[in-house]
């Protein structure tokens, strides 16, 4: 009786920590549909007519594997593509960089590129049907700078406001440079002359939410929160992982898009994204492993290239032996076969897009050949190993390389540098380690080849440059040293990119930076969609926004 | 058995803050930036040579550039509160990540659990019942084949056959409670994991009691077979399986993390992968809080079940 006693006690403990827990575990509610209602309230867009051959629902069904909050100051995953659609920066890029009027309609510059004047679309309104005010881009910017808001980085785009550093270093609470003349004027007074620094107001970091949604330092965009795009949230739930962007029926803006809905699917296992493309559950995938090359092979045009502009390399550091040799690096370089190195590891996938100069193809002032002794050429690479200081391979110090991070790819490009460096130079002592210099422990900083990528979602070649010359000039990074050159790289910061001598500057200072030798080139990366050819007119733009969302749609199919 | 109760838990309360203080202490200490770990996977896709300055500044935000000590307490204070903090890698409450996710691992974990025990049991009893015969190799060949195809090839190669040449279904993928189709075949993929340790085990005890006198003198007595396994054998077969099967249900609720990944279920699995990869230490944390939990639990209900099965064991 009394053992019948205990089981009965046992089993009622059981299920009722069952029905507490199946409780807790009941399906997502709904999203709040108040974001939605809100929008409501808002003067219903015209009609837009759907192309002939166009479907009767507009829905894209978009799989990749980063997926992360959506807050304009913080975003910088996959999950981009439509986040200058709900928070609309001044201005869009197309997929040639050109600036587009967004939530601006213009702007004006004074003579000396530090007073930028922005004019809001006068009929500029938040999905509540409240009207975009210039103040609102202060205060969420002075926010977002903050250290207030956690992993943000718009400080990158707005650094060089006057007292935006202030604001950065939480010594003040609001950016003394922006000052709103009107409603729907906004003053930017930079710190120093930038003839590019407009640049900036395209780049979705540099949308802004209403503050009054902002409820938290890790604010994270939901349903609720109001926009001022042509899409609003209809779900997101990172916990849940439910993502969908519906049209938002009060935008403002005169062309209303075709596409209804987009669904989201977080996948992140590329072999399962690639079932559910070849069954026909995904309109537009993304992947980043070579697993999307036998599609490549199909239907090369179901590929659309995001024109990133990204280079992954190894750095030589040129401050540690045996990189503080020129003719060490100048070696190392001409030992290897770059075509068969890229091509084997990375499987065929990437043999059009062999890193040859730092400014990558999408580029302005792109020269194929700026870099006019890159290339194979083993005989040579013998005799610099000869005139350097340590006279061949028996004398050199030994090689470490670091394959940040531990992509297959990464690791197969090292491993088969340091075998043709052992057959054609006879140097054998190098160590190759996965991940970044905290895999060498104690011997980090004897870590003197470390494969790194350098990118930038701003299409201005100067500062591209500029920026790796003031990285890679810091001694405990890459340790260049180049006077001639450091002044070079001064007058580029305040070329105006559409004087006729723009583009000659920035291809001398970046040949000039390339004849240091200090990295071995890997890939111009290739981030790409791919997208089913019954969706029409998508493309995408620098930092990765879907740039023709409102002209694209699903056809027939 | 409520003292009993008490008294173990009583006792598991030191090994739980044991387990959290070397749990953190080795995070802290490690040499792993979560933060750098964080930004390489936007690699090429920010303006990556400004990582220095957002890692220093996101560092800065998590408070990552303080001492050990500073940290610890800052840590044990929150945890005080009910605040397990903030995750570097997804900027969103640990608590509300967990409280989430582990409510829909534990069901997909016990859905798992029951269907190893109701394929394992009879299959180990059948097993050595027919020791030695072609049904006793296939049952355990069969299970252990399976056990030893990774889960990441698996699900893959069947979800290609029951997707794409069947064409019976489309990737099943989220969740939206138990008792949805498309949960069938995770719970099944899952279970299939522990189902030979639990055939062998059975199939070993059964063949152990199986040779026993009582069994013998209610075979004599001439009860029939199916009486004889269910009231002589397994009731005292089952006490080794009962302690497998405690910890097999606690490895499947929060150790489900490549089914979480690859039907995109938003577990608690997926959580932990994603923490230990980046080296997220407050999810990290939330995550062995949850385990120690876990595992204090099972040993103790595993514990209380044995006196049920065997009217020899005493609550001590």
């Amino acid at each position: 009786m009394k053992s019948r006693t205990r089981l009965f006690h046992a089993v009622a403990l059981l299920v009722i920590l069952g029905m507490v827990l199946s409780a807790c575990a009941a399906p997502v509610a709904p999203a709040d549909s108040s974001g939605a209602a809100m929008a409501d309230e808002g003067e219903e867009m015209a009609g837009r007519p759907l192309p002939d051959d166009a479907a009767e629902e507009q829905v894209i069904r978009y799989v990749t594997r980063d997926l992360s909050r959506l807050n304009p100051a913080s975003e910088s995953g996959f999950g981009r593509p439509w986040i200058s659609h709900m928070w609309m920066p001044f201005f869009l890029r197309d997929r040639n960089h050109n600036l587009q009027p967004w939530l601006a309609t213009d702007w004006e510059v004074n003579d000396d590129n530090t007073v930028y004047t922005i004019h809001i679309h006068p009929d500029a309104a938040w999905s509540d049907g409240s009207p975009v005010v210039a103040q609102e881009a202060i205060d969420y910017w002075s926010w977002a700078i903050s250290p207030n808001c956690i992993s943000c980085w718009t400080f990158l785009r707005l650094g060089t406001v006057a007292g935006a550093q202030a604001v950065i270093d939480g010594e003040a609470d609001t950016i003394s440079g922006l000052t709103a003349i009107d409603d729907k004027t906004l003053q930017i007074t930079l710190e120093s002359s930038n003839p590019t620094f407009i640049a900036s107001m395209a780049h979705y970091n540099t949308g802004f939410v209403k503050m009054e949604d902002v409820n938290a330092d890790e604010f994270a965009a939901d349903a609720n929160t109001r926009v001022n795009g042509p899409f609003q949230i209809e779900v997101w739930d990172l916990d849940a992982r439910e993502y969908v962007v519906v049209q938002n029926p009060g935008w403002w803006g005169d062309t209303k898009p075709f596409i209804e809905r987009i669904e989201a699917q977080w996948s992140n296992d590329e072999n399962i994204t690639y079932i559910m493309w070849q069954n026909g559950e995904a309109d537009v995938a993304h992947w980043f492993t070579n697993i999307r090359e036998p599609l490549r092979a199909e239907n090369p045009d179901l590929f659309v290239l995001i024109p990133y502009a990204t280079n992954f390399y190894f750095a030589l550091h040129t401050s540690k032996p045996p990189m503080d040799d020129i003719n060490v690096r100048r070696a190392l370089l001409h030992a290897v076969d770059w075509d068969l190195a890229i091509g084997a590891a990375y499987e065929g996938s990437r043999n059009e897009r062999i890193m040859k100069t730092h400014l990558t193809p999408e580029l302005p002032c792109f020269v194929a050949d700026n870099w006019p002794d890159f290339g194979f050429d083993p005989e040579l690479a013998k005799q610099e190993l000869a005139a350097s200081k340590y006279g061949g391979p028996e004398g050199l110090p030994k090689i470490r390389i670091s394959s940040g991070g531990s992509s297959p790819n990464y690791l197969r490009t090292a491993e088969i540098m340091a075998e043709q460096w052992k057959n054609v130079l006879g140097i054998t002592d190098v160590e190759i380690r996965p991940g970044w210099g905290d895999a060498w422990g104690q011997d980090v900083d004897l870590v003197n080849v470390q494969r790194n990528s350098w990118g930038a979602t701003i299409p201005d070649p100067a500062a591209m440059i500029n920026g790796l010359w003031k990285y890679y000039a810091v001694p405990h990074e890459v340790g260049l040293d180049d006077e001639e050159l450091g002044a070079m790289m001064a007058e580029l910061s305040s070329l105006d990119p559409a004087s006729a001598e723009y583009c000659e500057k920035v291809s001398a200072a970046e040949q000039r930076l390339l004849s240091h030798y200090y990295f071995l080139p890997m890939i111009w990366d290739l981030y790409e969609y791919v997208v089913q050819p019954y969706v029409k007119n998508f493309d995408a733009n620098v930092d990765n926004n879907w740039s023709t969302l409102l002209d694209i749609y699903v056809a027939e199919h | 058995m409520y003292k009993y109760t008490l008294k173990r838990l009583a006792i598991a309360i030191p090994t739980f803050f044991a387990v959290l203080i070397i749990t953190f202490t080795l995070t802290v200490l490690s040499p792993f930036d979560p933060v750098a770990m964080m930004m390489a996977q936007f690699e090429g896709t920010l303006d990556t040579l400004a990582r220095d300055d957002v890692i220093e500044k996101i560092r800065e935000q998590y408070g990552l550039n303080d001492s050990y000590g500073v940290q610890f307490t800052r840590w044990i204070g929150r945890l005080m509160q009910g605040d397990l903090g903030i995750s570097i890698n997804g900027q969103r409450n640990v608590l509300r990540m967990i409280v989430k996710t582990f409510p829909i691992s534990f069901q997909l974990g016990l859905a798992g659990a029951v269907v190893t025990t109701l394929l394992g049991i009879p299959l180990g009893c059948l097993a050595a019942l027919k020791q030695n015969t072609w049904i006793d190799y296939t049952i355990v060949g069969g299970t252990l084949g399976f056990r030893t195809v990774p889960v990441f090839v698996l699900a893959p190669l069947l979800l290609m056959l029951f997707v794409l040449v069947l064409d019976i279904m489309n990737v099943p993928r989220g969740w939206d409670g138990l008792f949805q189709t498309k949960v069938i075949l995770p719970v099944c993929i899952l279970a299939l994991g522990p189902l030979p340790v639990v055939v062998r085990q059975t199939r070993a005890a059964v063949l152990e009691v199986f040779t026993m006198d009582y069994v013998r003198t209610a075979k004599m007595k001439g009860l029939e077979m199916w009486r004889i396994i269910i009231r002589h054998i397994l009731r005292n077969a089952l006490i080794p399986v009962v302690t497998t099967l405690g910890f097999v249900a606690e490895g499947l609720i929060v150790g489900s993390i490549f089914l979480d990944s690859i039907f995109a279920i938003p577990g608690f699995g997926g959580v932990a992968e994603s923490a230990f990869r980046g080296f997220d230490y407050p999810v990290i944390m939330g995550v062995t809080m949850v385990s120690a939990v876990m595992i204090i639990l099972t040993n103790l209900l595993v514990d209380l079940i044995y006196p049920f099965l065997d009217p020899r064991i005493k609550f001590e």
